[in-house]
Formats: structure tokens, sequence, C-alpha cells
């Protein structure tokens, strides 16, 4: 008997850790057809030459896989990951399928903060637009964030009370944006709907870096709570009888995600979409248990954003279709095709 | 019903002609008068109009109405048009002629924020908008018609040398100024031919060219244009080949290694007064020419300009975003032009061109930079 459960519980993990490979696997040869793909159609030869030994390459084959593709690609994996992540832990401490960055204002919350940059002030402060843009839209989704956290702290961390000032915070700052973008002169209009598109075309290696930062920061401190954040998925009251802090827990992870979506949302504009849905799709094929469903969420999550990233620059060869409105392209029937071959609940 | 009004109208009139003061032309009494505007719609308008609210091309109106007072008989109009759109236009005028702020605004059609109300309010002659800004509000139209306001219809966005001048004809017909409305349409044919005929003959090969707005400043590309599209169609009426034509529909921005690898021979900046980005293109009545030249190069020194042959041979040029879909977008396709064949176009001067433009047909004096080489 016992050994019968050991190997069941062998089958099982055995399984979730294929899956776990397989997505890295398809995600490594995402990276690589991104970083191959472009108008430049360079070859193999050249790409891989130019990041071996930059040195002795074409220059302007240099420039295009350096300074144009490896930072678009590296970004692609590190935004779609964080967004992952923060969606994965918003709906796990929400207890809630709808929950993600987009739902919950922080998206919108970045917006505004970009927006109200441009329109109150980029154009007094020398190269503002590279990071106080960035910068104050990072402010403003974590002043979303704090709100949020303050409203649901005074009730106990109800997982309805987030969700709810969530939903709140959505529609304040999607009025408060209409707004600028109705103050906003013609110019101005222009760069805030840019930005709200969404764009990796910005990426540079100090960004990268940020955000590579904080993702590698944040994200060892939810698995550190892996086996109490699974708990919490049986139920506030299961999980408190097994002796966890519920409320502190909720808190101190909503923190880490809310500093994660920012930091991701900040420089790429709102791409709603990944956080969302990258949980779903972990979820799906690995279910609840941190030790797997937080890897493969940061996975599943650089997938989309990767493959997303290839469609951008394949969708009209020569140009960049916004890679906000590419994402819900490529994840939306991938996402329903789970849903259609799954047997069970998704929840 | 229609009888009385009009016979009210010649009364009204006739009690106007006693005061001379107050009716500014000879012919005081009203004439119906039925025209074909550039939407190919027949509208009747009692001439002269002495009253009149405009939502777009502005200048074209002044330039055709001229006079010492060319506001005189604008009651309202889309302030929008030039406050906080074109700043440093807006400047200018309000330099010159600082009675216009209080012309009443009556809201910009592209925002949604335009007034029926406020025009019917105002009681125009007549309301003369730009095709475009008609398409966006043919509701708003049919309002102003069964409130008894005309409208009439100008298009210089198709670009057209039969748009351009059957626009400014229509001008000259409705404000009574057909004499001046001709003047400026023989002087811009004058001033279109003599770059079309000699590109007809032009032997050279095309050089291929790229245009970039230069509204978000050299770290991030903007926009640039496809074929039969704004700048995209002026470098193909000029002789060269855009190299956004295949892979840019209207206006959208390029992937910048596609640019490094088509390596251009000509690059083309658009420059305007962008205050939303610090480092954005600079061009206009303020714009200072050092600062501009500044600007421009500050351009080629984005990642892999340095090998482009357009940096390399100097060829990189920057030129007034405003100065197309304008009846001077003579000057545009002038210099564009002189940028695209230097050695044909030598003897041609776009900027004294424009110069000689403002003097003959516009209130404000010529300043500034418009356009710019490294």
């Amino acid at each position: 008997m016992e050994r019968e459960v050991q190997r069941v519980y062998r089958e099982i993990t055995g399984r979730k850790l294929a899956y776990l490979s397989v997505i890295a696997g398809v995600l490594i040869v995402a990276t690589l057809i991104d970083v191959l793909t472009g108008p430049a159609w360079l070859s193999i030869r050249e790409v891989v030459w130019a990041i071996l030994s930059p040195a002795t390459s074409d220059p302007t084959v240099g420039v295009i896989v350096w300074i144009i593709r490896l930072p678009v690609a590296l970004m692609a994996i590190v935004v779609g990951a964080a967004l992952g992540v923060a969606g994965a832990e918003m709906q796990t401490i929400l207890g809630n399928p709808l929950a993600s960055p987009y739902t919950l204002g922080v998206s919108a919350a970045a917006g505004f903060g970009a927006a109200l940059a441009v329109v109150l002030g980029v154009g007094v402060i020398p190269h503002a637009e590279e990071f106080l843009v960035p910068m104050n839209a990072f402010i403003f989704s974590l002043i979303s964030c704090l709100a949020i956290y303050f409203i649901a702290r005074g009730r106990q961390a109800q997982k309805e009370t987030i969700v709810l000032a969530g939903i709140a915070i959505l529609f304040l700052f999607h009025s408060l944006l209409a707004l600028l973008q109705y103050l906003a002169t013609e110019d101005q209009l222009q760069a805030v709907v840019f930005w709200l598109f969404g764009s990796l075309m910005k990426a540079t290696w100090t960004k990268l870096f940020i955000v590579s930062a904080v993702l590698f920061v944040v994200t060892p401190l939810f698995s550190r709570d892996a086996w109490k954040l699974t708990a919490l998925r049986l139920g506030d009251e299961k999980a408190r009888s097994l002796g966890i802090d519920v409320e502190r827990l909720r808190l101190k992870a909503f923190i880490g995600v809310s500093i994660l979506t920012a930091t991701a949302v900040c420089f790429v504009g709102t791409i709603g979409f990944v956080g969302l849905v990258a949980p779903h799709i972990s979820r799906m094929l690995v279910g609840e248990d941190q030790r797997y469903f937080l890897p493969l969420s940061a996975l599943s999550g650089a997938l989309l954003l990767s493959a997303a990233s290839v469609g951008s620059k394949l969708i009209v060869p020569g140009t960049v279709f916004p890679i906000g409105i590419v994402t819900s392209f490529v994840g939306v029937p991938f996402f329903f095709s789970l849903i259609l071959t799954r047997k069970g609940g998704y929840w | 019903m229609k009888r009385e009004i009009k016979s009210l109208a010649i009364i009204f009139m006739t009690i106007l002609s006693a005061f001379p003061a107050l009716g500014s032309d000879d012919d005081v009494s009203k004439e119906t008068v039925t025209v074909t505007d550039l939407a190919g719609r027949m509208v009747s308008l009692d001439l002269p109009v002495e009253s009149v609210v405009i939502t777009f091309n502005f200048e074209e109106y002044l330039a055709v109405e001229g006079g010492d007072d060319p506001f005189e008989r604008i009651t309202g109009w889309t302030r929008n048009y030039w406050d906080g759109r074109r700043q440093w236009t807006w400047e200018k005028y309000t330099a010159a002629f600082p009675d216009i702020e209080d012309i009443p605004d009556v809201g910009y059609i592209h925002k949604g924020t335009f007034s029926t109300e406020k025009v019917l309010s105002l009681k125009p002659d007549v309301v003369i908008m730009c095709v475009v800004d008609y398409e966006a509000a043919t509701d708003d139209v049919k309002k102003l018609e069964e409130g008894g306001v005309p409208v009439v219809c100008v298009d210089y966005h198709a670009e057209t040398f039969e748009s351009h001048s059957q626009s400014t004809m229509l001008l000259g017909t409705v404000l009574g100024r057909e004499v001046r409305a001709q003047e400026l349409v023989d002087f811009y044919q004058e001033q279109v031919e003599v770059v079309t005929s000699r590109l007809e003959n032009l032997e050279d090969p095309k050089p291929t060219v790229y245009v970039e707005v230069g509204d978000k400043g050299p770290s991030e590309y903007s926009n640039t244009y496809g074929k039969d599209f704004m700048w995209g169609a002026l470098v193909d009426q000029c002789g060269g080949i855009n190299i956004a034509d295949d892979v840019v529909e209207t206006s959208a921005p390029i992937n910048p290694e596609y640019l490094l690898i088509q390596n251009p021979d000509v690059i083309i900046i658009t420059g305007s007064y962008w205050p939303s980005y610090n480092d954005s293109m600079r061009l206009g009545y303020y714009a200072e020419p050092a600062e501009s030249k500044l600007r421009l190069e500050s351009f080629t020194e984005r990642p892999g300009w340095e090998n482009l042959k357009a940096v390399r041979d100097g060829r990189v040029y920057a030129i007034h975003h405003s100065l197309s879909r304008h009846i001077y977008d003579f000057v545009a396709l002038q210099y564009m032009a002189k940028c695209l064949h230097p050695e044909e176009f030598e003897d041609l001067d776009p900027e004294e061109r424009f110069e000689e433009f403002h003097q003959r047909f516009l209130p404000v004096e010529y300043s500034g930079v418009w356009m710019t080489g490294l």
C-alpha cells in the first residue's frame, strides 16, 4: 500500500515535471525564433556570430542583434514571467479566477500615471520620456495597490473586499485616463494611445536589468511560502486551522504582486491579457500545487509574450504591430483550445 | 415662407445699407447662389456672407479673404485647430491679432467637442468645414442645415492640384473674393509646375527615402507613411522610392532593423512644436536655426545610424510637418524635390517662396525655421 502511494505520487509529480520541461523547452525555441525573426532576415550564422563575437561581425548586424532584437526578446521573457507570476498569486490569494493585474486596475493605474507624465510635464525635463513616464506609471500602480491594500486591511483582508476595491480602482483610473485624453493636445494624445497599446520596442538593457532584478527577488519570496499559498486554496478557514496567518499571508503576497506588476507594466505599457491567462494555462496542466504552479505560470507567461513578440514582427513584416493587441490574438485561441479539450473544471 | 425670409432679408439688408458703417461691400443686396462643394454636395447660399464659422483650413480662408483684418467675418471657429494643436502658429497669429483670442470656440469635431448648438447660436451665414470634418460630423451637419445654416466643404487633404484649386475657388465664391482666389491658384500652380515639369524629364536614378514624424524624438521610432498617404505620397510624387511603401498601409512605425537593412539614400524627419516629447524635432515660426539643426543631428545618433548611407552622405533633412495638406504644400513639394534631386533643383529656393507666400497672402510675417539640413 505504502509503496503504491509512493508510486502514484512519483507518477503525478513526474508528469508535472514533464509539463514544466516541455513548456520550458518550447519557450527556449520561441526565444530563438524571436531572436532570428525580423525584417532583415539575417541568417542563423550571422546572428550566432554577432552574439558570440560582436567585435568582428558586421556593425549593422551587431546593432540589429544586440540593440534591437536581444533586449526585446529577453524583455518579452521577463515581463511575461513577471505578469504570469503576479497573476498566479493574485488568483491564489483572492481565490478568484478573474483576478489579474489588469482586472484589478493596476494596469489602468499605470496607464494613467504614464499619461499624466506625458500630459503634464515630460517636455520640461530632459530625457524624461525614457524614465519619467515609466517612473510615474510605476508610482501610480503602486498607489492603486496601496489603496486596495489599506481598504483590504481595514476589512480583515477579505477576498471579496480586495476584488471589489480593485474593480472600483479600475473604473476610477479609466475615468481619470479618459479625462486626461480629453484634455491632452493632439501630440500628447498620440503618445498616450501608443503607450496604452503596449510595446516591447522600447526595451533597453537597463530596463531589462531592472525588471529581471525585481522578478528574481520577488519570485523566491513566493516560493518560500509555496505550501502556505497552496493551503490557502482550500479556503480561509481550513488554511487557518492548519496554523496559517491568512491575513498576513494575503497582504504580504499582495505587496509582492504589486511590485512585480508595477515594474513589468511600467516599461512596456498595458499588456493585460498575459497575467490572466498564464495562471489558468498553468493550473490546467499541473493543478494548484505552488511548487509547480508558480514556475509554470512564469514559464507560460514568458512563452505567451515571446510568441506574441514573434507575431508582432510577422503580422506586417517591416513594422512592429503593437504587442498588446497581439497577445490576445495569440493567447485566446490557445486558451479556448485548452478549455474545450479539458474534461474537468477549470478552477 | 422662403420668399418671405428672403424678402425679410432684403428689407434687413436695405436697412443695413442705410448705415454705411455696417455694410462694408458696395452691393449689399443678397443673391442666392448654388455651389457644389468638395464633398459633392449642392449648397444654396445667400451671398455675400457676412459671418462665417470655420472648423478647418484657416490659413486658406485667410489667404483668400485678405485685407487688413481677415478675421473680421469669422464669428466662431474651432480654436483647437491652432490652440493646443499647432501652438506656435497660434502664438504667431495671436501676437499679430490679439483680438482673435475672443472669437468664440465651437469645439473640435475630431475630439467630439463640436457643438451644433453653439454654432446655431452664433447665427453664421455659412459654416466652412473640410471634407474630413464633414465625414466625421454628418449628423451635426444635418442639424445645422435643419437650423437654416448652410455648410460648405473644402478639401485640401486629397492633395491633388484639382482639389486644391477647386477648394480655393470655392472659398473665393463664398467670400466674394474670386479675383484673389484666382491669384492664389495661379501662384500655387506656378510653384507646383516648377517641380512637376522638371520631374517628368528627370533621368536621375530614383533615390530611396525614409520619412519619419519627429514627434517622439530620437529615443523612439515614430510613424512613417505608406504609399499614397501624406508624406509617402509626396516622396513618390517627387521622384523617390519610399522604403515603407510595401510595409506600411497609412501610417505606423517601422521596425528599426528594417530601416537599417534598407539603408535609404535620404532620410527626412518632420518637425513641429511638439512639447510632449522634449527632444522632438522642432520647426515652425519660433524655431531657431542652430537648435533645429542640433535636434536633427541627434536623430543621426540613433544606434546603427552612423553606418547608414544617408547619414554618411549628410542627406538627412527636416521639414515642417504641417506643410502637407494645405495650399502651401508646394513648399514641401519643392523642398522634398530638392532633397531628393539636389542638382536638378539647385536653383529652387522653397524657403524664399514660402516667405513670398506669406507676404502676398497671409496676414502674418514669415519667421523661424521650416526646413533644414544637417
